[in-house]
């Protein structure tokens, strides 16, 4: 038995897939938070991201015997969620439409942060959503997944089922977004506006 | 980039930071050796990963705990979706009724057959046993009507007399 983490992650996918719970609840636990965080990125509100994230581990459990290659299923889960989190933009859109749902998000970020984390929390994914509505879908999609969503090259392609040039070029086109955003890269900095 | 005074681009550094292999060999060299181009893609470098940190950072905690749904795998007939097995069901059934229905029809087919065939034998026996054929017969070759004697035919059609006409 190797130590190489993809061949760890790809045992226990198998050993998941038929039909042990330890194993299941060990994918859950170590890709549980990661899809949720996944999810608020996308500009989804907190209690949303929660609903969202249950579903998208429903169905990794409900499919996973469809799931052929074991190693990809990192991409394979990665793609269930951004399907989840497209749906459900389109569904708030057209609920928009007949103002039946408010597109407004007006929670605060949680009970370990306080004022002043509230403050620069909204502040942060104000300027991170302003640069990503400046992108296209595509290059918006390989920069959350690439430098918040941590996935390499290989697995942006495996997830998007893009060739890694195409990733490449949205990706580039996308730092140039980033670099021309002074809002958010100051933040980054440090130095709040 | 012989000229160690020209430093590399924005656009350079950023395909830098996209992937280092992509880059030609000398811009690679170029990199390696200037430290002013290698600060730049540093500090970018630094300011993606803080974006990372950042939005983890600011993203709540999680309250729930994942539910999930155990099944044992199944054979893989049993993964046909629904649709596909009431389909095939269907043609199953259709294919069985029509070998019932075709055979019974072949049978039919035969028996009449055989009558047909056994009522032309007969008729066919009949033939060959009477010396001179049915009347059905004689009526096509107009042979039927020779009890039309002469006698008949004299009154129907009289000859002239030869004493007569002269």
């Amino acid at each position: 038995m190797t130590n190489d983490p993809v061949h760890k992650l790809s045992n226990i996918v198998e050993s998941a897939r038929s039909g042990n719970r330890v194993s299941m609840e060990e994918l859950a636990s170590f890709f549980y938070n990661k899809i949720f965080h996944m999810v608020y990125s996308r500009n989804v509100s907190r209690m949303d991201a929660e609903d969202l994230t249950q579903e998208i581990f429903l169905a990794m459990s409900k499919n996973l015997y469809q799931l052929k290659d074991t190693t990809s299923f990192k991409a394979w889960l990665y793609r269930i969620a951004l399907n989840r989190i497209k749906d459900f933009h389109r569904k708030k859109n057209f609920l928009s439409l007949f103002s039946l749902k408010s597109t407004e998000d007006t929670e605060s970020l949680g009970e370990s942060h306080n004022a002043l984390d509230d403050v620069m929390g909204k502040e942060f994914w104000y300027q991170f959503h302003r640069l990503t509505r400046q992108m296209s879908k595509k290059e918006r999609e390989v920069f959350i997944l690439r430098y918040v969503d941590q996935l390499g090259i290989r697995e942006l392609a495996e997830t998007l089922k893009n060739s890694e040039s195409t990733v490449k070029t949205h990706l580039y086109r996308a730092l140039k977004k980033f670099k021309e955003a002074p809002g958010l890269r100051s933040f980054l900095k440090g130095n709040l506006i | 980039m012989k000229d160690k005074s020209i430093h590399l681009s924005e656009d350079q550094i950023l395909l830098s930071l996209v992937d280092g292999n992509d880059l030609s060999e000398d811009i690679k060299t170029h990199l390696l050796a200037c430290p002013e181009c290698r600060r730049k893609k540093t500090a970018f470098v630094l300011e993606l990963d803080r974006l990372g940190e950042k939005a983890k950072y600011f993203t709540p905690d999680l309250k729930q705990k994942p539910v999930l749904r155990f099944r044992k795998p199944r054979d893989s007939f049993f993964r046909l979706p629904v649709f596909a097995a009431c389909v095939a069901l269907v043609l199953i059934i259709a294919l069985a009724l029509s070998l019932v229905l075709f055979t019974d029809s072949s049978k039919q087919m035969t028996a009449q057959l055989s009558t047909e065939k056994e009522e032309y034998l007969y008729l066919l026996d009949e033939i060959l046993e009477e010396p001179y054929l049915s009347d059905h017969y004689l009526d096509i070759t107009a042979a039927s009507n020779s009890y039309f004697d002469d006698e008949f035919v004299e009154f129907v059609v009289p000859l002239e007399d030869p004493l007569n006409s002269v």
